[in-house]
């Protein structure tokens, strides 16, 4: 007989208010961050992502363990550099007075600081690590970490082996929210948020925050000229959700499913763990049968209503357009964007032109 | 200094050795779709032995179908002696532990270079920043993520003595701390990694059917990328996107007396560098002393 486990859903908090929507929607898990100053320069976070105060993640992190939820703390540096100790030591030692449950680090550096100063707190290794292998999974385990969470890219099928060869260590997966076609840790795109900003009017009825990486580019093949081949948002793979593969996941024995969205509406934190609560839920009360073939199918089902639940668009609509929330199935499946979708899936079309002179199918 | 060049695939790696370069390097560190099959690895390094040349192995981020392949060309690399191989991964690292022919060299991909970001100008200009918030910043941007003692240390203890960087001149200034704590640099000429996906966006382009089936057309396309509105341009190779940076012989000296080792060309259709005349073209004009 086969089993599956049963994971935690891990929702994102922005402030105390968020973390009590979150809490009341189901999560298992929340976390959060106090913004370092400075941060923002590396990973593009703007204040409103993260917690204000470490008074405020202190009351965030009573409050949810009181309901009996766990509060993560990320760090927000994936990186460490030697003019940068006191400030560090100082954020670290503010947060773990805070009596929060965890600290994910996503440097090396900053890993050996933690353990250096001697903190007795669980550690996850944030997906700024890269963990894309189980040998990359065995290599951080190794360092004292209890929780690995994965880089996006992955199959469903590859997680399970990684599950499966890390047996001492737990595995958490992005599910929802701001999928990402680049290697996070090796993306520099972002840090232009003034000028996105600045653009957004213009990109206004983008699907998503319009990174650079999601909007347009002009297309030249090197050589012969430099001629001009397409304009489309090449640099993005566009992922999002991964409603119909939660049954999968539950099957590879992952231990987190992570929702994105420090950065968006608490109305959008909410009403996503929400979803995912009911339909881990649902998932997990489905009686086990002897065809693992006809439990998927069943789950399948059951997971199909959840598509016409609204997927929170970031920008406020369109003047002019239907005030009505678009559909997951509209925004998401429609489009494909989906994790654990092919790697090489394409959500765009170059033009016929172009097809035809330069040999793209 | 000595120069050595990179190639991603066996005819590329073939001219390198009949250029002027002190060493030579093949692999890929960015797609685990051009690791070399066995038998082209042990004829690489057959020649590179032949041709008296230093060779490097190059590895890129994997998957675990990846790790397996490498499982296999690192028993066979450790059989024919000791070599240095560029890791761009923390799986890769792991497996190298099990070799003791095979010394690890810390690739570009592990490290995280503020720098490389093209909107560092933008920050540093920005004028509501108090003289103490653009000196953080200078040092932020100056800096890596290997400029912390126990980072460096921790590599060390897996027997990691050499690194890859970028030609990332506002950097160059730091280099001296990673020398100064035992480290020997090596710097990537022309090409600065800006992002990295494993979902290639080159391949998604051209419709690659999948990975396994990928026609790699990489090897002798790429492409230009330019946004005016947000004033970006990048120059896509594979499943990396690249700001170009030009190198030039007084910076070349730079490094020189900030004792970095080595300086490294790659192959490939962007630099446009695909025959051993222009190898030698390229070092006659960045290190005039080495004629």
């Amino acid at each position: 007989m086969w089993t599956m486990s049963r994971p935690k859903i891990l929702s994102p908090v922005s402030s105390f208010e968020s973390a009590v929507g979150v809490v009341s929607a189901g999560a298992d898990e929340i976390y959060c961050a106090v913004q370092i100053p400075g941060a923002e320069h590396i990973l593009n976070r703007p204040a409103g992502c993260c917690v204000s105060t470490y008074d405020e993640l202190g009351n965030i992190a009573r409050y949810a363990r009181s309901q009996g939820v766990d509060t993560i703390v990320t760090l927000e540096l994936p990186f460490m550099s030697e003019f940068m100790i006191g400030q560090m030591r100082e954020h670290i030692a503010s947060c773990m007075d805070q009596d929060i449950d965890g600290l994910i680090v996503g440097d090396l550096g900053l890993l050996t600081l933690v353990r250096d100063m001697g903190l007795d707190i669980p550690l996850y290794a944030s997906t700024y690590l890269v963990a894309l292998n189980y040998e990359a999974v065995d290599f951080i385990r190794k360092l004292g970490v209890k929780r690995v969470i994965l880089e996006r890219h992955m199959s469903v099928e590859e997680i399970g082996q990684v599950v499966q060869r890390n047996p001492d260590v737990e595995i958490e997966v992005f599910i929802h929210g701001s999928g990402c076609s680049n290697i996070n840790f090796n993306c520099y795109l972002e840090g232009g948020r003034r000028k996105v900003e600045a653009l957004q009017q213009e990109y206004r009825g983008t699907k998503g925050l319009p990174t650079p990486c999601r909007t347009p580019f002009d297309v030249y093949e090197i050589g012969d000229g430099e001629r001009k081949v397409t304009r489309a948002p090449i640099l993005d793979g566009y992922t999002f959700c991964a409603l119909c593969r939660l049954p999968e996941l539950f099957e590879a024995g992952v231990t987190g499913l992570k929702i994105v969205g420090r950065c968006l509406p608490i109305t959008y934190q909410v009403k996503t763990t929400e979803m995912y609560r009911k339909l881990v839920d649902v998932i997990a009360q489905e009686e086990i049968g002897r065809s693992r073939r006809a439990h998927r199918r069943r789950l399948m089902r059951l997971i199909e209503p959840f598509k016409e639940e609204p997927f929170q668009p970031i920008l406020p609509p369109s003047p002019g357009l239907s005030s009505a929330p678009p559909s997951i199935r509209e925004t998401l499946c429609e489009e494909g964007r989906c994790y654990f979708s092919p790697l090489f899936h394409v959500p765009y079309r170059p033009s016929r032109r172009s097809r035809r002179r330069f040999g793209a199918r | 200094m000595k120069l050595s060049v990179q190639a991603d695939h066996l005819k590329s790696f073939k001219e390198a050795l009949s250029s002027r370069c002190q060493g030579v390097r093949l692999g890929s560190e960015f797609c685990e779709q051009l690791l070399p099959r066995p038998c082209e690895l042990e004829e690489a390094v057959e020649l590179a032995q032949q041709a008296g040349k230093a060779f490097t192995y190059i590895t890129p981020r994997l998957s675990n179908a990846g790790i397996e392949r490498l499982r296999e060309q690192l028993a066979l690399l450790n059989e024919k002696g000791e070599t240095w191989v560029v890791f761009n991964d923390l799986g890769a690292l792991n497996l190298l532990g099990h070799y003791p022919n095979l010394h690890p060299h810390i690739g570009r991909h592990m490290l995280l270079v503020p720098a490389r970001s093209p909107w560092v100008e933008q920050h540093l200009q920005r004028e509501d920043l108090s003289v103490r918030r653009r000196d953080w910043l200078r040092a932020l941007f100056a800096s890596t993520s290997l400029n912390y003692r126990p980072t460096i240390e921790l590599y060390r203890g897996y027997g990691c003595q050499r690194v890859d960087l970028d030609w990332l001149p506002r950097t160059f200034p730091s280099l001296t701390f990673l020398v100064e704590n035992g480290l020997r640099l090596s710097v990537h000429l022309h090409l600065v990694p800006a992002t990295f996906t494993r979902k290639c966006h080159t391949a998604r382009f051209l419709r690659e059917e999948s990975p396994e089936k990928c026609s790699k057309p990489c090897l002798d396309r790429a492409f230009l990328l330019r946004n005016e509105a947000f004033g970006l341009e990048f120059y896509l190779h594979g499943n990396v996107a690249f700001r170009l940076a030009e190198p030039h012989p007084e910076a070349v000296k730079e490094l020189e007396n900030l004792r970095v080792a080595e300086l490294v060309l790659t192959m490939n259709p962007v630099t446009g560098i695909d025959s051993a005349e222009k190898i030698d073209a390229t070092m006659s004009k960045l290190m005039a002393d080495e004629r």
